[in-house]
């Protein structure tokens, strides 16, 4: 087991090696040139040389890449054009406000998924299969930002169901103690009900959006899991021996079913703490790393991007990596060592 | 033997096969195809009436402009079918692109194996170790702000997923019988690839492509939502979303109401489609 241990932490590594060459790659050798890019569509030869003899952009490319690995090694992700500020500490800053939307995004995602999965399935084939059918296809092929807009305009201005958009506490409330950064976690620490529940309602509709969008993958593994595992011989033989309904579908349907499930998370995640997550945050003015790579975006300022893709690729290893010690332990038939 | 009689049958009645008999999927085609026709038809009428200014801005809908005008007063309808034309031939060439590519590759690594194979899924582990959205943003903003960029963007997003579908479908046809047969009447290993292991395994990735489609189409309109895909004054539906958030915040819904319902049908068509189609070939 130890070995194995190690073997899939090795194999982490690597891919974090991977993840930090490959971006080098993309930001500094694609045919792009980020001193220009970085300089702005406007500037002048001189001032892209400046940019390029302050960001090292001159020296040879075996110097850059040794450079880069020396300081990714020491966990330095650079500085900020834009703000002039270590890329490093501006992303753990933000990271927390980041994790609060994520996090409650995803156990709304897994939740939703396994409700709606579970239910199609014991009505597979009927009516309440096909309204979940709609659903998936509906989350799936709608634009975040679209609906996020939509939500907006409606359940928050027009019919004020919802806090405004304006980050993670509306106006008038100060930020609770620092102790684990979610501010619905801390305020509760802080014996604060009122500032936690005002942290909660600005933090609900931004989460529902990002959970509900992220659902649909999860819905259809745990239908067809489910479906299998109801369909099987070991239900039949669970209903033969009279167990009842209810029974049969937690005990043989929903922990076969829960498997797969943990394998997707690791998509999701990609998901809500990422993809869907800079679009989310910049519309909602949420304070994490995800508004911190559009706003870098904008300016054009290639280097924190690049320190944010290495957060994120390096975070999406090691929530892989645990997702397979997880899905082991879950499920002792699971090889670790088969490397599959 | 399973695979052989999937193909076998697949080749021998594809056509009873294909015979739609599902009213979700029959919408679907319908809609696709009543975009794609209007996306080709409305501005070869319309002629450049997607970015002209002519009219006054803000307008609702109306007989007149059936999705309103927007705040430079150029009519929304016309702009969602000019950037159908773009969106639907980006998705369908996204979807092209990485079912060769992904199919291709995934063959040869499971036909090759060992030094090749080991290759392919490192390379595909560090690519799959970024969420899709984000390693095509960082390419594209890498590259430039282009929406040729964004495409080849998003394609090598998602090659690495198909080059995994393929290939653990085409490892399970490498162990047929037949295989060892051709191996043995003296085929070398890329005859072996393209001629057997390949046209069996290729239904997985091709049913797999259609909601790549979908997805390469919500993909493109974020990176253009975000800026760095079509640029104003160009018409795609991400874009004028994006062009249209200030107007929507301030109740003039339309502009941005529409493109994104375009985005909604045209990618929950794809969906529909794939799964049909994942039913129909299993």
């Amino acid at each position: 087991m130890l070995s194995t241990a190690g073997k899939r932490l090795g194999v982490a590594l690597l891919s974090i090696l991977g993840v930090a060459v490959l971006t080098f790659f993309i930001t500094q050798l694609l045919p792009g040139d980020p001193a220009r890019i970085a300089a702005g569509e406007y500037a002048s030869e001189e001032q892209v040389d400046q940019v390029r003899a302050k960001y090292g952009l001159d020296d040879s490319f075996s110097t850059q890449l040794g450079q880069y690995l020396a300081d990714f090694v020491r966990m330095d992700l650079g500085t900020s054009i834009r703000t002039d500020e270590p890329v490093r500490d501006e992303l753990t800053t933000r990271l927390p406000a980041t994790l609060e939307l994520g996090l409650t995004a995803l156990l709304i995602a897994v939740l939703l998924g396994v409700g709606l999965g579970v239910t199609a399935a014991v009505h597979r084939y009927r009516l309440g299969d096909r309204l979940v059918q709609v659903f998936v296809v509906l989350s799936s092929a709608t634009a975040v930002f679209w609906i996020a807009l939509i939500a907006i305009t409606t359940l928050v201005n027009k019919w004020g169901i919802f806090n405004s958009p304006t980050g993670r506490l509306p106006r008038g409330f100060t930020e609770p103690d620092h102790v684990t950064g979610l501010y619905v976690v801390d305020a509760l620490l802080a014996g604060d009900p009122q500032t936690a529940g005002a942290a909660l309602r600005s933090l609900l509709l931004p989460a529902l959006l990002l959970g509900v969008l992220a659902s649909p993958s999860i819905v259809k593994i745990v239908r067809s899991a489910t479906i299998q595992a109801l369909e099987s011989d070991f239900a039949r033989t669970s209903r033969s021996f009279g167990y009842s309904a209810r029974s049969i579908l937690f005990q043989d349907g929903l922990r076969n079913s829960l498997l797969p499930v943990i394998t997707n998370v690791g998509l999701v995640a990609g998901f809500v703490l990422a993809g869907g997550d800079v679009i989310i945050e910049q519309l909602f003015a949420w304070p994490g790393i995800g508004g911190y790579a559009y706003a870098s975006l904008q300016e054009n300022d290639l280097f924190a991007l690049r320190g944010y893709v290495i957060a994120i690729g390096v975070g999406y290893v090691l929530i892989n990596t645990a997702l397979e010690f997880v899905y082991g332990w879950v499920d002792p038939r699971v090889n670790l060592a088969g490397g599959s | 033997m399973a695979v052989v009689d999937a193909s076998a049958s697949l080749r021998g009645n594809a056509v009873a096969r294909l015979r739609i008999g599902n009213p979700a999927a029959v919408a679907a085609f319908v809609m696709l195809g009543t975009i794609l026709v209007l996306g080709i038809v409305v501005p070869m009428v319309a002629g450049s009436g997607d970015v002209a200014q002519e009219y006054d801005g803000l307008l609702g809908p109306s007989l007149d402009h059936p999705f309103g005008t927007d705040r430079y007063g150029r009519d929304v309808f016309l702009r969602c079918m000019a950037a159908a034309r773009i969106d639907i031939a980006l998705g369908l060439t996204v979807a092209i692109a990485v079912l060769i590519i992904g199919s291709v590759i995934g063959a040869v690594s499971a036909t090759f194996g060992r030094g090749v194979d080991a290759v392919v899924m490192r390379a595909t582990d560090i690519l799959l170790a970024f969420p899709g959205v984000v390693l095509a943003l960082v390419i594209t903003a890498s590259l430039g702000k282009n929406p040729w960029y964004a495409a080849i963007a998003v394609i090598i997003a998602f090659v690495p997923l198909l080059v995994r579908l393929s290939r653990s479908k085409a490892l399970e046809v490498r162990s047929a019988d037949y295989i060892s047969a051709a191996r043995l009447s003296g085929a070398n290993t890329w005859q072996i690839a393209f001629q057997h292991v390949l046209p069996n395994s290729f239904k997985y990735p091709f049913v797999q492509s259609t909601l790549v489609a979908s997805w390469a189409i919500l993909d493109f309109a974020a990176l253009s939502f975000l800026g760095v895909g079509v640029q104003p004054p160009d018409a795609e539906w991400g874009a004028m979303i994006a062009e249209g958030v200030g107007d929507n915040l301030l109740g003039s819904w339309w502009p941005s109401f529409f493109p994104g319902l375009m985005i909604l049908l045209t990618a929950g068509s794809f969906q529909v489609i794939g799964d049909w189609l994942d039913r129909k070939l299993r």
